[in-house]
């Protein structure tokens, strides 16, 4: 028995995986259910990674699937570079189906503040406003 | 073509892609999973499903994962199409066309239900045309949910979103 078990809505999450057609209805569907938000809040991003790769490593099964999928949303709603690394990872995994496609949506939701330092080169550009004193900062993160 | 995978042993997913173009000729990205579940968890939804929705008639046989809805309605049940992207190109280089007056929906028809972000989240192909303008929820679609069956479904007795339902026809 794992300590999400009574979390979540397999009812609803069971139904959204089978029904989905791409990967943006499983995630958007994903992130309407509260049982899914409720999971996510119980759990540090650090607890919710090792479950991931518990389920990951576990026995494939339709359940499994379902575990694997919330673990992923459930992970995208937390914000930290922790989660960032996950999702790096994420888009290396081959033997799960949308695994890349979930961390593309989830790479294209994110705010900047919480990628690595290192990867972070901002391009500046300045500027002279027309018809004021003011000079305008461009501020592009690539 | 269903295959069990075995969770002992890591293996790729199996998935792959085929050439499929528009008319224009240009690539769709596309792709074909070979993976179904039939355990017991699967089979029970899949049963709660056929309960949930009123009227629905799900085609036999049809379970499969190797399609997706707009795989069936714009590829032939080839392969799954899944980006949005992708979608707009077919509706854009195939010359479909909405069909502002709801009256002239035909049978062959497609049909496509939005999100509320305005992206394709479902498509199907009407099989009987909406008996009068005033109440759309009398026509009939045929379409595929998602890894699950093909289904004959009243146009709203469906798991999509419903707000934004549009039909459209290729013209040459």
């Amino acid at each position: 028995m794992t300590p999400y078990e009574d979390i979540l809505d397999y009812r609803n999450l069971e139904e959204i995986v089978i029904v989905a057609n791409t990967p943006m209805f499983l995630y958007s569907n994903f992130q309407k259910n509260q049982s899914l938000l409720n999971f996510s809040f119980s759990f540090s991003d650090q607890q919710l990674i090792d479950f991931f790769y518990s389920e990951y490593n576990g026995k494939r099964t339709f359940r499994n699937l379902v575990n694997l999928y919330s673990c992923i949303v459930a992970i995208s709603l937390k914000d930290s570079s922790y989660v960032y690394g996950f999702f790096k990872n994420l888009k290396s995994i081959n033997n799960l189906k949308w695994a890349s496609e979930l961390a593309d949506i989830y790479f294209s939701k994110i705010s900047y503040s919480i990628i690595p330092e290192e990867n972070v080169l901002p391009n500046l550009t300045t500027y002279n406003s027309l018809g004021a004193d003011t000079q305008i900062v461009n501020f592009n993160i690539p | 073509m269903s295959i069990i995978i075995d969770p002992n042993e890591p293996v790729p997913l199996r998935r792959k892609d085929i050439i499929l173009q528009t008319r224009q000729g240009n690539p769709i990205i596309n792709s074909q999973v070979l993976e179904l579940f039939e355990d017991e968890d699967y089979s029970k939804q899949i049963d709660k499903i056929r309960e949930k929705y009123i009227g629905i008639m799900p085609r036999p046989s049809t379970i499969s994962c190797l399609y997706n809805c707009h795989g069936m309605t714009f590829a032939s049940k080839r392969t799954g199409i899944e980006l949005n992207e992708e979608l707009i190109k077919i509706l854009k280089e195939d010359n479909y066309v909405e069909i502002i007056n709801l009256a002239s929906i035909l049978t062959g028809d497609l049909v496509l239900y939005f999100s509320e972000k305005g992206e394709i989240e479902h498509s199907g192909i009407v099989i009987k045309p909406p008996e009068n303008t005033d109440f759309l929820g009398t026509a009939t679609v045929l379409s595929k949910w998602g890894s699950g069956f093909e289904v004959i479904h009243p146009l709203y007795a469906c798991p999509y979103e419903l707000l934004s339902v549009k039909f459209y026809r290729c013209t040459n």
